[in-house]
């Protein structure tokens, strides 16, 4: 899988869907929630196909449960791959964690232990899905609130582990790198340096919540000056990366996060600049 | 058992049961701060899901008011943890939840205004399909009739309900007094139309049944014989053609076989 760069894109939202499909935004590429449209059909997916007609789009899921100890959900992974051949996605992410176990799901993405055992776990189970699915696909680094006394490597060691040996992708977020150093109180540039670079193909934009002992990734706000400076220093490393913004909660008007992509845009040209 | 699978299971009745099982394996500096971080998972988990109860039974959250339905929404989730992969079916026990509820016993609306609110989302994103016109009726030739087998859209929903919830729930979404509880049988049909919009209305009992005929793939003949013995009347063939134009000017029917 090439690293091709798709340009800047934001998350797809109901609040927008008709000023998208009216106004065709400045936007390069757009980012759905697979599990939204793992529907029969109504407004979702008419919505979903007059937006794929003038963007293109990359699928990000939230239910793959890759570190889960219980058996990869094949229903889910059939509905996932009808989707994308409906679809046609760029490429399909979801994230480095567990949702769920002993067939109980918390909808949560959950943090796995740094470890040789989880490594071997997650491989062997990254590798089935691509094989199911017949592509590669990208996993990200989410946001922790605890670390596991099992661990015995950084998340980035962990990470590279992963990727490398099941022959996957990365999608870094940028923010859940910087909420995670600030509550596990790590070097979030030793992070981003630590990561290969041929190995990652997206990055994730996101504001969060700053309560002062902890940083919740709430993706309800603006992205913060120190999640832009990370940004910079990723992108140094790591050259043009398609780079999106993720906004869930507190979902402003479209022209605002307008105003935030061209930030991005702005913040990358420089960078090139440099160069 | 593996140690991966151990640390999950401990989260995970950690988030469900408080068991602190788990506690051992998190590096902190502090007990203190230890449960602070495991709190924000637990808080996170319940958070998520009162949210999903929330956004699918709006109309039900007002009508028992914010004291009761905080009490439904902790004991749903105690009780029926997710075992769904999509949050889109967490709340699909919550009519019979509602039923069970000793809170609500006296409150028999709660447990249909709950199924009410489910079928509406079942009719909101189910399959995509075609609509059948009156021009399409036109093309059935007439020696076919009696064996012509109607397919309803697949977002038509049927249901029964022995209180006038729809009536109270009509009433709280456009903000006005709803009307008290009746006991009273009645019938609907919910359904999602050609702008994709979900309809419904009320059925009369022999509409309601004639639906249920066609729903399990009875022919025109089976629905005119069901007519013929459900009331006295010489002119069936009027009203089962009153019945079908209905039905295809409602946009409730999507094709027919012969």
């Amino acid at each position: 899988m090439k690293n091709k760069f798709l340009g800047f894109g934001l998350g797809l939202r109901t609040d927008h869907y008709q000023e998208v499909i009216d106004n065709r935004p400045d936007v390069d590429w757009f980012e759905v929630m697979s599990e939204n449209y793992m529907v029969g059909g109504g407004k979702p997916k008419y919505h979903l196909h007059a937006v794929r007609e003038h963007y293109p789009l990359v699928m990000h899921g939230v239910s793959l449960s890759i570190g889960s100890t219980d058996p990869l959900n094949y229903d889910y992974l059939k509905a996932l791959k009808v989707l994308a051949n409906e679809v046609q996605p760029e490429w399909l992410s979801d994230h480095l964690c567990w949702t769920g176990v002993a067939a109980t799901n918390t909808h949560d993405l959950l943090p796995l232990p740094y470890t040789e055992e989880a490594i071997a776990h997650v491989v062997s189970r990254i590798s089935e899905v691509q094989d199911f699915l017949g592509r590669q696909i990208l996993i990200e680094n989410l946001s922790s609130y605890i670390s596991y006394q099992q661990s015995a490597m950084p998340e980035w060691e962990f990470l590279n582990e992963v990727a490398n040996r099941a022959d996957c992708y990365i999608l870094m977020d940028i923010n859940n790198i910087y909420v995670s150093s600030r509550n596990q109180g790590f070097d979030s540039n030793l992070y981003i340096n630590g990561i290969d670079v041929d190995r990652v193909r997206q990055f994730h934009l996101a504001g969060h919540s700053d309560l002062g002992d902890y940083v919740i990734d709430t993706h309800d706000h603006p992205i913060v000056d120190s999640v832009w400076n990370l940004y910079r220093t990723a992108l140094r490393r790591f050259g043009d990366m398609s780079t999106m913004i993720e906004r869930d909660d507190n979902i402003p008007p479209l022209a605002e996060l307008l105003t935030e992509l061209d930030m991005a845009r702005a913040i990358a040209t420089s960078i090139k600049a440099e160069a | 058992m593996s140690e991966l699978k151990n640390l999950q299971l401990n989260l995970l009745n950690y988030l469900l049961h408080d068991d602190d099982s788990i506690f051992d394996s998190i590096t902190s500096v502090s007990d203190d701060k230890k449960l602070q971080q495991l709190q924000i998972y637990k808080n996170a988990y319940s958070l998520r899901l009162k949210e999903a109860i929330d956004t699918d039974h709006s109309q039900l959250g007002f009508y028992l008011g914010d004291d009761i339905f905080d009490q439904v929404v902790a004991g749903y989730i105690e009780k029926y943890p997710s075992s769904y992969t999509s949050l889109r079916h967490f709340c699909d026990n919550l009519p019979q939840f509602l039923i069970d509820f000793e809170l609500l016993q006296d409150v028999p609306v709660a447990a249909e205004f709950a199924a009410f609110e489910r079928i509406l989302m079942t009719a909101f994103d189910a399959q995509d399909s075609n609509f059948l016109c009156r021009e399409d009726l036109q093309n059935i030739a007439a020696s076919d009739w009696a064996a012509v087998i109607f397919r309803l859209h697949p977002s038509v929903q049927c249901i029964t309900l022995q209180w006038n919830t729809v009536d109270i729930w009509q009433a709280m979404k456009e903000g006005v007094i709803p009307p008290a509880p009746m006991q009273q049988e009645n019938h609907w049909i919910i359904w999602r139309n050609k702008d994709r919009l979900t309809e419904f209305r009320s059925v009369t009992h022999q509409e309601h049944q004639l639906i249920g005929l066609v729903l399990v793939g009875n022919d025109f003949a089976n629905l005119c014989s069901f007519l013929s013995q459900d009331q006295a009347s010489d002119d069936i063939g009027s009203l089962i053609s009153s019945y079908i134009l209905t039905w295809v000017d409602n946009q409730l029917l999507r094709s027919y076989a012969v």
